[in-house]
């Protein structure tokens, strides 16, 4: 327990750059943005679908707006912030994967790594677990201190108004609920997720060199081979089933929302008017719900096999 | 006196490259021993066997383990410093002091702070921050904090200047060696290590040549200066090396009674480098 608190640890000292410190310059451009906004143009005026309100008309503009209708909108802009933090941190644990376990073999710190009692399962863990739970958490909590000061900015006009920034944000918004949502949907997400995970990490203990390209362009060749195979009519193989699972995985695992996504667009508009219809962007339930698909559990098996081949380079092959 | 080490026809291969061939040794507690052996002649490759880094054919057990498939047992009583400037340039001081705080149940965090406040060394710097000399003495620092039933030294003080070398040794057998810990020592700077090993080692071409303690090396070898008019002489005895200086020639000797090499000349132990070198030479004939 304790040695894996260490190496969780370790892991954040090698990685706080990417981990921290990138959440936050995205939070950063977000309120930057807002403020620069705010100062550039006229807060009081507010143009909308080109006609200029002043604030006390935009708030009855808000004001006609059903407040179960307002509280969707509302949480739906935080969807969208949240959903752009999401983006930049699939991205960050990609890469991060892609170095787990290359970058010390590189600069042969390996060989300090190695000469203390850590088995490289748990090496391996430590890495897998800064990628789906140390890296979501930090980038969900950098989003939700963005949100609460985007919540403060946006409160600023209101001051001197009869309209109440609580009645208009503070209660038709619900960033702790889209917070603790996404958390579940990150786990979800991290799950969904796996295979692809497995194969930056197998990429990582595999490659002697250039990691990133083993990882992109052997699933590329794969992917002309099976189109090249399908123009050969004898093989009456339709060319793309790896193309049509990857596109598929990478495109309902890029942020937690859209892991609802099963190949199925129609479902999909379907589940998100079911959400609009509850009156939260988010339907946990049907984000929930993939985990009783076999489409999740073979991707984690085969994620869960990546790894421990993974693992198996790591411990046997001699990389010194 | 307990075994830390068994080896048994212990060989390793690298494609055709033969670097380890079928190798027999013991390494016994609360011993220094030298691994002497020129580039290539499979002291690395022999240390990471020991270390649980590459695979190998043969028996090895060390501290009773299996050193490839129990590495990380293993490592609670073994430590090594494999090379100057492996520790992660990231890194900072004290995240070094934690981590092996963190993850070694043997490390004494007041004996790596004690072995830090004689250095130069600030806690806040990175690694890469620190010059090669300091980095060394880091890592001796964080090694020597831990209570280890042997450590395993390869090339340790490989680039650093002959102060922090001196320095190294130094600390090493004041502060670390108790007579109970093993330590096994590979280098190429023979001559600032021989006067604190217990046993010697030589290595070539993947076969030991030599495995005896030092005080075997003084009775076995012998070193006498002959005058010219004697050299004959001494070369019927089958001297293993010899060579001139002043004027005078030097024979090397093995296994020769040395009173009976006391009457041609003088006597000496030779030093270790003179007897690797012929050794070596011995071999390459």
């Amino acid at each position: 327990m304790k040695t894996m608190q260490t190496l969780l640890r370790r892991e954040f000292w090698e990685n706080r750059g990417a981990f921290l410190t990138t959440p936050i310059v995205v939070g950063g451009l977000f309120i930057l943005a807002t403020i620069l906004a705010m100062t550039a143009t006229s807060v009081f005026v507010t143009k909308v679908n080109g006609q200029e309100f002043v604030l006390s008309q935009f708030t009855q503009l808000l004001a006609d707006v059903n407040p179960e209708e307002l509280e969707y909108e509302m949480d739906s802009g935080l969807l969208a912030l949240v959903t752009i933090f999401n983006l930049v941190a699939t991205f960050v644990v990609f890469f991060y994967l892609l170095g787990s376990l290359y970058d010390d073999r590189k600069d042969r710190s390996i060989l300090f790594w190695r000469s203390l009692p850590v088995s490289d399962f748990q090496t391996a863990m430590s890495k897998l677990l800064s990628a789906v739970v140390v890296v979501p958490v930090l980038s969900l909590s950098v989003w939700l201190a963005t949100a609460l000061i985007l919540m403060i900015l946006a409160s600023i006009p209101f001051i001197g108004s009869e309209a109440s920034a609580l009645e208009y944000l503070w209660g038709p918004a619900d960033p702790l609920r889209m917070y603790f949502s996404m958390l579940v949907a990150s786990a979800v997400q991290a799950l969904w997720m796996l295979p692809i995970w497995g194969w930056a990490i197998f990429c990582s203990a595999f490659a002697k060199s250039k990691p990133f390209l083993w990882a992109t362009f052997l699933p590329f060749m794969i992917y002309v081979l099976e189109k090249w195979l399908s123009f050969i009519r004898y093989f009456n193989f339709s060319g793309d089933v790896f193309g049509s699972w990857l596109s598929e995985r990478l495109f309902a695992g890029s942020v937690p929302i859209l892991v609802v996504f099963d190949g199925d667009f129609d479902a999909m508009a379907a589940t998100m008017d079911a959400a609009r219809a509850s009156g939260f962007p988010v339907d946990l339930g049907a984000i929930l719900g993939r985990l009783a698909t076999s489409s999740m559990w073979t991707g984690v098996a085969i994620g869960a096999a990546l790894i421990a081949a993974a693992i198996y380079i790591r411990r046997y092959r001699d990389d010194t | 006196m307990s075994l830390i080490v068994k080896a048994r026809g212990l060989s390793k291969n690298y494609g055709k490259y033969i670097a380890l061939d079928h190798v027999d040794f013991d390494i016994h507690a609360g011993r220094i021993l030298g691994l002497i052996g020129p580039n290539g002649a499979g002291k690395t490759t022999l240390l990471k066997a020991v270390l649980g880094l590459t695979n190998f054919g043969g028996e090895l057990e060390v501290i009773g383990l299996n050193p490839l498939r129990e590495r990380h047992l293993l490592m609670q009583d073994v430590c090594f410093i494999a090379d100057v400037a492996v520790l992660p340039r990231w890194m900072r001081v004290w995240q070094a002091i934690d981590y092996v705080e963190g993850v070694h149940p043997q490390f004494s965090r007041e004996k790596a702070m004690q072995f830090l406040s004689r250095t130069k060394i600030k806690h806040a710097s990175r690694v890469k921050e620190l010059s090669k000399g300091m980095v060394a003495q880091l890592h001796l620092a964080l090694v020597m904090a831990i209570d280890a039933k042997l450590l395993v030294l390869d090339e340790p003080t490989l680039g650093l200047d002959i102060i922090y070398r001196k320095r190294f040794y130094e600390s090493l057998l004041n502060d670390y060696f108790d007579g109970e810990r093993t330590i096994i020592v590979t280098t190429h700077q023979v001559e600032e290590v021989e006067h604190i090993l217990t046993d010697l080692m030589f290595i070539r071409d993947g076969k030991l040549i030599l495995d005896c303690t030092m005080d075997e090396v003084s009775d076995r070898f012998a070193e006498v200066m002959v005058a010219p008019e004697f050299a004959d002489d001494a070369r019927a005895l089958k001297p293993l090396y010899e060579r001139q200086i002043f004027g005078k020639y030097v024979f090397l000797f093995d296994g020769i009674d040395h009173a009976d090499l006391a009457e041609l000349g003088e006597l000496h132990s030779p030093s270790v480098a003179d007897l690797f070198v012929a050794t070596m030479q011995e071999g390459a004939e």
